[in-house]
């Protein structure tokens, strides 16, 4: 089965001054895999100063992303689990898991997205809360891909 | 009729994706047709549709000037809340 997010693109046990840092940390794989450029990860940070922290969109989920743009070359989805809790000043705070979605024009992030919107609601809190104890990658990688 | 639904986020492509389907499930699982897309907060008033969908940071942003109903949701990600505005709507524009 082709996996929903890479090894490569999951950290764990992250810290992070604030929510911009937390973006920039969880973000850090799609510009290291060549997903994105740089300014994209920005642009998912000005989206959230221009329309406020519509993104947290459960507690402790954040799920960063901007417009599919020019500094977007591939389709790509990250994750990053923090140990301490980050807030982007909305009523679903504090957040500790924050995922960044690269997505192109194309419909092909649509598939991937959707299993792990899936799996987050139907196990709803436990999926979330599997994810804030996991002590490895591999372990975050497993809870998502399987 | 098949009710047109828009679910908007800030940019059509991440939680407005995420409630869509969601919206598509519980249709399904309700047994009513749906036809549901999903549009970005800036272009979305210009999208013909029944109804928006749409999470209450946002729904500022569009609420004067929507032609249509608004749908305000605390949590897009709440299956309990999304299932109940949905059923209430869907309920509504059968009769």
């Amino acid at each position: 089965m082709e996996e929903i997010i890479s090894l490569g693109n999951i950290q764990v046990h992250q810290n992070a001054a604030d929510w911009q840092q937390a973006i920039r940390i969880a973000g850090e794989p799609l510009i290291r895999g060549k997903s994105v450029k740089p300014e994209q990860i920005e642009s998912m940070i000005r989206s959230v100063i221009d329309m406020g922290p519509y993104i947290v969109l459960m507690p402790y989920f954040a799920l960063a992303h901007a417009a599919p743009s020019k500094n977007v070359l591939k389709d790509d989805m990250s994750i990053a689990v923090f140990d301490n809790d980050i807030y982007f000043g909305s009523d679903n705070d504090p957040v500790r898991v924050v995922m960044c979605l690269a997505c192109t024009d194309g419909k092909k992030h649509v598939e991937k997205l959707s299993k792990i919107a899936k799996k987050l609601m139907d196990s709803d809190a436990d999926l979330l809360n599997r994810l804030m104890k996991a002590e490895s990658r591999e372990e975050i990688f497993e809870l998502l891909n399987k | 009729m098949v009710p047109k639904i828009q679910t908007v986020c800030g940019f059509g492509c991440g939680s407005s994706l995420m409630l869509r389907m969601n919206i598509e499930d519980i249709a399904k699982k309700n047994g009513i047709k749906i036809e549901a897309f999903c549009g970005d907060v800036g272009t979305c008033l210009s999208n013909p549709c029944d109804v928006i969908f749409i999470s209450k940071e946002l729904a500022p942003r569009i609420i004067d000037r929507a032609q249509v109903p608004v749908i305000v949701l605390k949590n897009f990600m709440n299956k309990a809340e999304v299932e109940e505005k949905v059923l209430e709507y869907l309920n509504s524009v059968k009769e």
